[in-house]
C-alpha cells in the first residue's frame, strides 16, 4: 500500500495484529495503547506540504462565508476580490505610495460594479465600500482581534496522532517609513501566492524576489526596480545581522553564544546566500532577456540596466557576506584567545537581554505568567496604597467650587466622539472577547463547557459575566434585535462553575442551526 | 531633641522617599531631613527602622534622594492588577514581558548594571522597546522553524512559549479616528512608559515626531542596586522549577 493510499480512520493510536508489519488489506485494526510505527507511513515531508496546504485554509474560508451572506451582498465573490486585492499589495509593495486600507477598499470598487452588472443588481457605492471592507477584515482575522488565524490539523509523531495548531497570518499592518499605516503580505501569504510549494514560505528574501520576478513577467518594471531595491535591503540587513554579531564577539565574547547559536546562524546564512544566488541569477537573466526585446535607448531598458545593477548589488553582497562567514569562525578563535585575560563583570550580575528577557519569552506562557507576577513589583516604585478618609472626603465635598480662570490655562480644542448617555459597565474589550466566544461556537455546546473554555484561557471575570448575561438575552430571542445564538434549555441540568450556577443549557450558533434546519 | 519627635521626623522623611516627583533640591524640609540623615547615624537607623517595619528598605540616599523599595509582601509592592485591572491574563502578560524590555533596553549589557547610577542612561523610544521585544520574538521565530507547530491541546491551556503570545499581537493598527490602536503592543508599551513617567522612573521629552523618555535617577538606582538580581533569580527559580 502506497503511504498516501494508508487511511487513518482515527486520531488514537492503532497497531497490526502482527505487530511491527505493515498491514494487508486483509487485516482488521487493533486498537491498543501502543503507538504505531508510523514511520512507515508517515514522512516528515508530508507535515511540510500539510503545513503549506493549510496556509490556503483562511482563503477558502471565504468561499464558505459567502453562502452565509445577507441576500443583497451574496452575489459578490469574497475570494476573487482577496485575491485582487493580495495582488495589488504585491504589485505596490516597497514602494513609495504603498496600499493603506482605503486604497485597498477603493481598489475593489470596479470589481464589485461588474459583479452587480452581472447579477442584474444596481451599483450602489456604500454597497460597494461595505463588502470590500468585509473582504479586507476578513483577511485581517478582525473577528479575532486581528490575531492570526489559528488552524488545527493532524500530524503524527513517534507512532501517536497529535492535534497541532498551525497559526497564520495574511495581512498585516505595518508602519511605512512616511509614519503612515500600510497594509503588508506576510513572508507565508506572499510565497503562497507566488511559489506555493517550491520554497520555504516564511523566507523573507525568497518572498521579495519572488515579488520581483513577477513584476517582471508582468512588464511592472517600476514596481521591480523597488522591490529590488527592498531585496538589497534584506541582503544588507542580513549582512548587518552577521557584521553585529562579529563586532559584539570583537568587544566582549561573553556576550555570543558561539557554543549553539552563532554556528546555526552561519550554516544558515551560507545555505540562504547559496540559494539566493542560484535565483538572482535567473532574475538577472529574465531581466537581460526582457531588455533584448526592447528598443535601444527606452526608458523601460534603463529601468531593467537599474534592475540587473540593484540585483547584482545584492549578489555582491552575497559575495562579501560568503567571505566574512567563512572567516568568521576565524575572528572567534582570534578573540578567544585575545580577550582570556579581560577583566569580566561581576558575576552575579545578569545580562537583562540574554539572562532574563529570552528565557521569559521561551517558557510556557502559564509559566511565564506566573513569573511575570513576581517581577512586576520590581519593576515599579513603592506604590502608597491608597487609604479612604471620611475627613477628607466630606471637607473635598463640602468645598467651594473653584473659580475658573481660563485666562490662565490654555483650552486645548477636545477631539469629539461618539459616545452613549449611558455609562457603561464592561469594558469594550470585554465585550469584544465574550462575543468571539458567542462567534466561534460551530457545534451545539454546553454554557457550563463555553464557561470553562473561557476560565481555562484566563479570560476577566467582567467576561465571564459578558458571557453569562448575553446567554441569558438571547434565552428569549425577542431581547435580542440581531441574536447571534440559540438557546435551549434541553434538560434540567445544572451546572455551577467560579460562583456562577443555574441550567445548562446547550449553546448553538444562529447561522449554523439555521443552516442545519 | 525628644525621642518621638526623632521618630515623627524620621516617619516625615519616609513619607518623602515615597512621593515619587518630590526632589530635595525643590523642598527645604526633604533637604534638611535628608542632610540630617546622611550625617547622623542614629537617625538613620531610626529611618531604616520605621521603613523596615513598613515593608520598606532603603537602597541609597545621597544628595538628590532617598530610594526606598518595597520588600517582599510589602504593602507598597506593585501588583500588575493594580496597573491594569480589567486586564485578562494575556494583556497581564504582555505588560510584564514589556516591563523587562524596558529594564533591558537601558541595560543591553550586563556591565552597563555596574556603572554609576548617578550618570543618566541614554533615552530610550516606543520603537527602541519594541524592537528589543520583536528582535527576540523573531530569533525565536527563526528557531522554531522546521519545528512542529504547537499541539492544540497545549495551546488551549496555555502550554506554548510566551513569545507566540506577543509575535501573534499587531503592532500597528488603523483606526477610524487615526489614533493609536489600544489593541497594539505599541500603544502597551506607550501606555507602560507613561504610567512609569507618572511613578517619577520616567521623564518625556518630545523631539520633533521624536517621543522620547529617560530613566531617573531613582529608577536607575532600583534597578541596578535592587531589581535586576532579583528578577534574574525569579526567572533563574521559574526555570529551575519548570525542569523538575
Amino acid at each position: 500500500m502506497m503511504t498516501s493510499e494508508y487511511q487513518i480512520r482515527n486520531t488514537e493510536s492503532f497497531q497490526t495484529k502482527d505487530g511491527s508489519s505493515l498491514p494487508s488489506d486483509d487485516n482488521k485494526w487493533v486498537h491498543t495503547d501502543e503507538p504505531v510505527p508510523t514511520g512507515n507511513y508517515w514522512d516528515r515531508h508530508l507535515t511540510h506540504q500539510l503545513r503549506v496546504l493549510l496556509h490556503t485554509e483562511p482563503l477558502l474560508r471565504l468561499l464558505r462565508r459567502d453562502e452565509h451572506r445577507s441576500p443583497e451582498l451574496e452575489h459578490y465573490s469574497s475570494l476573487s476580490l482577496a485575491l485582487k486585492l493580495l495582488d495589488l499589495i504585491i504589485e505596490n509593495t516597497g514602494l513609495e505610495r504603498e496600499i493603506d486600507n482605503d486604497k485597498a477598499v477603493n481598489a475593489l470598487l470596479p470589481l464589485l460594479e461588474a459583479m452587480d452588472h452581472s447579477a442584474g443588481i444596481d451599483p450602489n457605492i456604500e454597497r460597494h465600500k461595505q463588502m470590500a471592507r468585509r473582504v479586507l477584515e476578513a483577511l485581517c482575522n478582525d473577528e479575532k482581534g486581528r490575531r492570526p488565524f489559528e488552524i488545527t490539523y493532524t500530524d503524527f509523531d513517534q507512532g501517536h496522532a497529535l492535534e497541532r495548531v498551525l497559526v497564520v497570518r495574511l495581512l498585516e499592518e505595518r508602519y511605512h517609513i512616511n509614519g503612515s499605516i500600510i497594509l503588508r503580505l506576510s513572508n507565508e501569504a506572499t510565497n503562497l501566492l507566488l511559489h506555493a510549494l517550491m520554497f520555504d514560505i516564511e523566507d523573507a528574501q525568497a518572498a521579495t524576489e519572488a515579488i520581483i520576478q513577477s513584476q517582471l513577467a508582468r512588464g511592472r518594471i517600476h514596481e521591480a526596480l523597488s522591490s529590488a531595491r527592498l531585496a538589497l535591503l534584506q541582503s544588507q540587513i542580513l549582512r548587518d545581522k552577521i557584521e553585529r554579531i562579529l563586532i559584539n564577539t570583537q568587544r566582549d565574547l561573553s556576550r555570543v553564544d558561539w557554543k549553539n547559536e552563532v554556528p546555526c546562524i552561519l550554516t544558515e546564512s551560507l545555505e540562504h546566500i547559496q540559494s539566493r544566488c542560484t535565483v538572482e541569477a535567473s532574475i538577472v537573466t529574465a531581466a537581460w532577456e526582457r531588455r533584448e526585446a526592447l528598443p535601444p535607448g527606452s526608458n523601460e531598458m534603463r529601468l531593467l540596466a537599474a534592475i540587473i545593477s540593484l540585483v547584482e548589488d545584492c549578489s555582491q553582497c552575497h559575495t562579501e557576506l560568503h567571505q566574512r562567514l567563512i572567516g568568521a569562525r576565524q575572528v572567534f578563535l582570534n578573540e578567544q584567545e585575545r580577550q582570556s585575560f579581560a577583566l569580566r563583570p561581576r558575576a552575579d550580575l545578569p545580562h537583562l537581554l540574554s539572562d532574563v528577557l529570552e528565557p521569559l519569552f521561551q517558557m510556557k506562557r502559564v509559566d511565564a505568567q506566573k513569573a511575570l507576577e513576581a517581577i512586576f513589583p520590581y519593576c515599579l516604585n513603592a506604590q502608597t496604597p491608597h487609604a479612604f478618609s471620611l475627613t477628607q472626603y466630606i471637607s473635598r465635598q463640602l468645598q467651594p467650587r473653584r473659580e475658573p480662570r481660563p485666562e490662565t490655562v490654555p483650552i486645548v480644542q477636545r477631539e469629539q466622539i461618539d459616545e452613549g448617555s449611558e455609562k457603561l459597565h464592561y469594558t469594550a474589550e470585554a465585550y469584544n472577547r465574550a462575543l468571539t466566544y458567542l462567534r466561534a461556537l460551530e457545534e451545539p455546546t454546553r454554557l457550563a463547557d463555553l464557561l470553562q473554555l473561557a476560565i481555562d484561557t484566563h479570560e476577566s471575570q467582567q467576561t465571564l459575566e459578558i458571557i453569562i448575561l448575553s446567554v441569558l438575552r438571547h434565552f428569549d430571542p425577542h431581547d435580542v434585535s440581531v441574536p447571534l445564538l440559540d438557546v435551549e434549555k434541553i434538560d434540567e441540568e445544572q451546572f455551577s462553575i467560579e460562583g456562577f450556577s443555574g441550567n445548562n443549557v446547550l449553546l448553538s450558533n444562529k447561522e449554523t442551526s439555521n443552516e442545519r434546519r | 531633641m525628644s525621642d518621638d519627635n526623632e521618630l515623627y521626623i524620621a516617619g516625615r522623611l519616609i513619607q518623602w522617599a515615597l512621593r515619587p516627583h518630590a526632589r530635595p533640591t525643590a523642598e527645604s524640609e526633604y533637604r534638611e531631613l535628608l542632610d540630617r540623615y546622611l550625617e547622623q547615624l542614629q537617625f538613620r537607623d531610626a529611618v531604616r527602622a520605621i521603613a523596615s517595619g513598613l515593608g520598606l528598605q532603603v537602597i541609597d540616599a545621597n544628595l538628590l534622594g532617598v530610594v526606598l523599595v518595597p520588600t517582599e509582601d510589602s504593602i507598597f509592592a506593585a501588583k500588575s492588577s493594580d496597573y491594569r485591572p480589567a486586564a485578562n491574563a494575556e494583556e497581564r502578560l504582555i505588560d510584564g514581558l514589556i516591563q523587562v524590555a524596558i529594564i533591558a533596553t537601558i541595560y543591553p549589557r550586563a556591565h552597563d548594571l555596574e556603572e554609576d547610577s548617578a550618570i543618566a542612561r541614554p533615552p530610550i523610544t516606543v520603537e527602541d522597546v519594541e524592537e528589543t521585544l520583536r528582535n527576540i520574538c523573531d530569533r525565536l521565530e527563526d528557531a522554531s522553524r522546521g519545528l512542529p507547530d504547537t499541539v492544540a491541546n497545549d495551546r488551549a491551556t496555555g502550554l506554548y512559549e510566551a513569545w507566540r503570545v506577543y509575535r501573534e499581537k499587531a503592532s500597528a493598527k488603523t483606526t477610524d479616528n487615526a489614533r493609536v490602536s489600544p489593541a497594539t503592543t505599541r500603544r502597551a508599551i506607550e501606555r507602560s512608559l507613561e504610567f512609569l513617567q507618572q511613578q517619577g522612573c520616567f521623564t518625556h521629552s518630545s523631539h520633533g515626531s521624536r517621543e522620547e523618555y529617560r530613566p531617573t535617577w531613582r529608577y536607575q538606582v532600583m534597578i541596578q542596586e535592587w531589581s535586576a538580581t532579583h528578577i534574574y533569580n525569579i526567572v533563574r527559580s521559574q526555570l529551575d522549577s519548570s525542569s523538575i
